[in-house]
C-alpha cells in the first residue's frame, strides 16, 4: 500500500487511517481525501507542499495517510 | 487593568491563528496603551487597550490565538465564547503567508458569527511574492467586508477601524456564511429546525464539544441523525471537512492570482539542506551558536574559558567583567553598600538591605539575562529558522517520545527554566507539554552555570579541566532531560507525540516583532515570579538573622557526609539555592564573612571528587522556587509535580554520589 511515507512526487490522498484527534489535526492542516499534495522529501521525516504551504510530518503520521501517486506529466520540450 | 474599562460599548476582538501577526496588529493599533486584565469571570489573562478614533473610545481585545476549533486550554475557551457570542465586532485576521489554511479556519468562524470583519494581513509579503487578491470577489464569496493590511508597516490600519466602527454602530450588518454541504443539507436542516441556527447545527454534526454542551438536551436526537448519516454515507465530520476544503479552494482559484513565479532558489536550497539526513548538523550549529552568543553576552562563558585556555587571560577577564551579569552585580553591590551607610543598624535596616534589596538584586540580575536569550530565540523563531530546526532534530527527539518542537522550550530553559517551562505551551499535545515541563529543571540554566563556573574556577586549577567539566555537565544535563521525559512518558502511559508542523516561509526577522515576542515572554518573569522571589528572600534573611542558618545547615550537611561534603555552610547554601541557585555563592560569602571565593575554597578545601560531586548536585537538585512555581501553574497536578521534585532530588543525589565514588577510585589508582 502506498502511503505518504513511501511515495514521491505529486500524490492524491486516498484515505487516513487514524483516530479522531489525528484526523482533525490533519483536516485542519488541509490534508484530507482527494487533496493533491507534493512530497518534497520522505526521509528522515516527511515534508510536503500543499498549495502555498509546507508541512512537516513525522513518519509515524505519514504512514497513516494512504495515497496514490499521480501519473507523471510529460514535460514540454 | 480594571473591570470598568472592559465595559466599553465599542469592543473589537482580534481573532487569528498563531503566527498571523495578531500581536503586531494589536500593538500597532494600541501603541503602548495596553494592559493585561483578567477577563471578568475568568482567570485568563487577556491583553486589551483603549484607543480613541473619531472621538469614540474603542476597546481592543487581543483574544488568545487558536489553531482550530478543537478546544484546548481555558485560554482558548474564552476565544470560543466570543466566537459563539454576539458581543462587539470580531476582526478576523487571515495570514497572507498561508492563505489556504487561514481561510479554512476563517470560514468556520464566519459560519457561526455575525459582525465579522475579515482582514488579510502581511500584504507586504503578498506583494513581494507577486500575489494579487481580488478583494471584491473574496468579499462576495465570504459575504462580509474584506480588507488587506500590513500590520507591521501600519498600512490599512485606519481603514480597519473605520470598517469595524461601521459594524459596531450598525451602519452595516453581516450575515453568517452559508456553505453548501451537498448530501448533508437535509440533515443540517433537520437539526436547524431543532435549534434554530444553521451554523451551530453544522458544528453539532461535527461533534464540536463546546456546542454540544450548549444543547445537552438535544443530544439524543443529534446522535440519531449522525448514526443515520454514517450508515448511509460515511463519517459526517469527514464530509463537512471536504466540502469546506472545496469551498476554500474555489475562493482561492477564483480570486487569487500569482503574477510572477515566486519560488526563491535560495530558500529552496536552504530547505533541502535542513530536510536532508544531515540537516541536524546546521540545526545544532545554529542552536548552539545562538546559545553560546547569548551566554557570552550574559556571563562571559564559554568564550572566557576558551580565551583563558589560550593564555589570553586579559581578554577572558574583560569578557567576564563586561558581561551583563558582571555589570549588573557591580551596580547592585555599589548601590546596596551606599544604602547601608544611610540605614541605621537595626532589625528592619537589616531586613531592607540584606533581605529585600538582596531579593530585588536577584530579580534585577536575572531579568536582562532572560531578555537577551528570549530576544535571540525570537529572532530564530520569527525568521522561520526555528521551525526548520524542529523538523531536522525531530528524528533525534522522537527516540525519547518527544517531537522536534521540544527543542524550543529546551533552548529557552538553557537560559532560565521559568520561561522554558512556559514555552512548553507551544507543544501540541498535553502529554508532551507535561513531559517537557516536568523534566525542564534538568536543563542547566544560567544561574546554575554561574555557580558551576565559579566553583570550577575556585576549586580546579587548570582551565582545560574546568572547560571539560563544564561541558560534560551540559552533556549530562541533555541526557537527563531526554531520558527523564521518556521515563515520564512511560509512567503516565501517554502515547508518543508525533510531529505535525506548518513551516512558515523564511523572512528577515523584524526587530519590532522580535522585541514584542521577547517582552511578552520575559515580563512574565517580573509579573508572576518576582513577588514569590521577594518573599523567599525575606524568609532566607530571617533564617540567617535569627541564627537558624547553622543548625539547619549542619542538618542538611549530614546527608552529604558520604561525599565528604559535611560542612554546614555548604548545607545552608544548598537550602538557599532552592530559592535561587546563584545565591549559593552569595550565601557562602555571607556565612564565611568574605566575598573572595578563593578564600572560601581554602576553608572548604575540597578535592577533585568532592568538587565534581558538589557541582553535579548543584546542577540537578530541585528546581529553584520560581521554576517550581512555573511548573505548578503549567501542569496543575500537585501529586505529579511533588513526585517529580522528589524524584529529581534523588536522581541528583544518586548521580552526585556515583561521580564521587568513581572519580575517587580513579584518582587513587592514578
Amino acid at each position: 500500500m502506498k502511503t505518504l511515507e513511501n511515495s514521491e512526487g505529486r500524490v492524491t490522498v486516498k484515505g487516513i487511517v487514524g483516530g479522531k484527534g489525528l484526523l482533525r489535526r490533519l483536516f485542519d492542516m488541509g490534508i484530507y481525501p482527494s487533496q493533491k499534495i507534493e512530497v518534497l522529501t520522505n526521509r528522515p521525516q516527511v515534508v510536503v507542499k500543499l498549495g502555498d504551504t509546507k508541512i512537516a510530518l513525522s513518519r509515524g503520521i505519514a504512514k497513516k495517510i494512504v495515497v496514490e501517486e499521480d501519473p507523471v506529466e510529460q514535460e514540454e520540450p | 487593568m480594571n473591570k470598568k474599562s472592559l465595559e466599553s460599548p465599542y469592543k473589537i476582538f482580534l481573532l487569528a491563528q498563531p503566527n498571523s501577526g495578531k500581536t503586531t496588529l494589536f500593538n500597532t493599533l494600541t501603541g503602548k496603551r495596553c494592559y493585561v486584565a483578567n477577563w471578568p469571570g475568568k482567570t485568563v489573562e487577556v491583553f486589551h487597550g483603549e484607543i480613541t478614533h473619531h472621538g469614540k473610545k474603542i476597546l481592543i481585545v487581543d483574544l488568545p490565538g487558536i489553531n482550530s476549533f478543537k478546544t484546548l486550554g481555558k485560554e482558548e475557551e474564552l476565544t470560543k465564547e466570543i466566537i459563539f457570542g454576539k458581543e462587539g465586532v470580531v476582526v478576523l485576521l487571515i495570514n497572507g503567508e498561508s492563505l489556504y489554511r487561514s481561510l479554512y479556519f476563517a470560514i468556520q468562524v464566519l459560519e457561526v458569527r455575525s459582525n465579522v470583519l475579515v482582514v488579510i494581513n502581511k500584504s507586504d509579503f503578498l506583494e513581494s511574492r507577486g500575489i494579487h487578491i481580488n478583494l471584491k470577489a473574496f468579499s462576495e464569496k465570504l459575504n462580509v467586508d474584506v480588507i488587506q493590511i500590513s500590520a507591521l508597516k501600519g498600512i490599512g490600519v485606519n481603514q480597519l477601524i473605520d470598517r469595524a466602527l461601521d459594524l459596531l454602530e450598525g451602519r452595516k450588518r453581516t450575515e453568517k456564511l452559508k456553505i453548501d454541504y451537498g448530501i448533508l443539507e437535509s440533515y443540517i436542516e433537520e437539526i436547524e429546525s431543532l435549534i434554530h441556527d444553521r451554523g451551530l447545527a453544522v458544528k453539532l454534526l461535527e461533534g464540536d464539544e463546546y456546542v454540544l454542551k450548549m444543547f445537552e438536551d438535544k443530544k439524543e436526537a443529534i446522535e440519531k441523525i449522525k448514526k443515520e448519516i454514517e450508515a448511509k454515507y460515511s463519517n459526517a465530520e469527514e464530509i463537512i471537512a471536504m466540502q469546506r476544503h472545496k469551498f476554500v479552494s474555489d475562493i482561492i482559484k477564483s480570486s487569487v492570482r500569482e503574477v510572477k513565479v515566486s519560488r526563491n532558489e535560495f530558500e529552496e536550497r536552504l530547505d533541502s539542506i535542513f530536510f536532508s539526513r544531515f540537516g541536524f548538523i546546521p540545526a545544532i550549529l545554529l542552536l548552539l551558536g545562538t546559545i553560546a552568543l547569548a551566554f557570552t553576552i550574559n556571563t562571559g562563558f564559554p568564550f572566557n574559558l576558551i580565551f583563558s585556555a589560550l593564555g589570553l587571560e586579559g581578554i577572558s577577564e574583560k569578557l567576564e567583567k563586561y558581561s551583563l551579569a558582571g555589570l549588573i552585580s557591580l551596580i547592585i553591590e555599589n548601590s546596596s553598600d551606599m544604602l547601608k551607610s544611610y540605614i541605621p543598624d537595626s532589625w528592619w535596616g537589616s531586613l531592607i538591605t540584606d533581605g529585600i534589596i538582596a531579593g530585588l538584586g536577584v530579580i534585577l540580575t536575572f531579568f536582562p539575562i532572560i531578555v537577551v536569550v528570549n530576544f535571540l530565540m525570537s529572532i530564530l523563531e520569527d525568521s522561520g529558522l526555528m521551525a526548520r530546526i524542529a523538523v531536522s532534530l525531530n528524528k533525534f527527539f522522537s527516540m525519547f517520545g518527544l517531537t522536534g518542537k521540544s527543542v524550543f522550550p529546551f533552548g529557552i530553559s538553557l537560559a532560565c527554566n521559568v520561561p522554558g517551562v512556559m514555552a512548553s505551551r507551544i507543544l501540541e499535545t498535553d502529554a508532551e507539554r507535561i513531559k517537557v515541563a516536568l523534566s525542564s529543571p534538568f536543563v542547566i540554566c544560567q544561574a546554575r552555570l554561574l555557580v558551576i563556573v565559579l566553583f570550577a574556577a575556585a576549586f580546579l586549577s587548570s582551565p582545560l579541566v574546568q572547560s571539560l567539566i563544564v561541558t560534560s555537565m551540559y552533556l549530562l544535563s541533555t541526557i537527563l532531560f531526554l531520558s527523564i521525559s521518556k521515563l515520564y512518558g512511560k509512567i503516565t502511559r501517554e502515547e508518543v507525540s508525533e510531529l505535525l508542523l506548518e513551516l512558515p516561509p523564511y523572512h528577515f526577522p523584524s526587530m519590532k516583532v522580535s522585541w514584542w515576542i521577547t517582552w511578552e515572554r520575559s515580563k512574565s518573569f517580573i509579573t508572576k515570579i518576582s513577588g514569590f522571589l521577594l518573599l523567599f528572600a525575606v524568609l532566607i534573611w530571617a533564617l540567617d538573622y535569627f541564627a537558624l542558618a547553622e543548625p539547619i545547615g549542619s542538618f542538611i550537611a549530614k546527608i552529604f557526609k558520604p561525599m565528604g561534603l559535611d560542612d554546614w555552610t555548604l548545607g545552608f547554601s544548598l537550602i538557599v539555592g532552592f530559592f535561587a541557585k546563584e545565591l549559593i555563592i552569595e550565601s557562602l560569602a555571607i556565612v564565611h564573612g568574605t566575598s573572595d571565593i578563593s578564600k572560601i575554597s581554602e576553608v572548604l578545601n575540597l578535592n577533585l571528587p568532592q568538587t565534581v560531586a558538589l557541582l553535579v548536585f548543584v546542577a540537578f537538585y530541585t528546581p529553584c522556587a520560581a521554576t517550581l512555581f512555573a511548573i505548578f501553574s503549567e501542569v496543575r497536578n500537585k501529586k505529579l509535580v511533588t513526585a517529580a521534585i522528589i524524584l529529581q532530588i534523588l536522581i541528583a543525589y544518586a548521580i552526585s554520589f556515583l561521580f564521587f565514588v568513581v572519580i575517587d577510585a580513579g584518582t587513587k589508582i592514578i
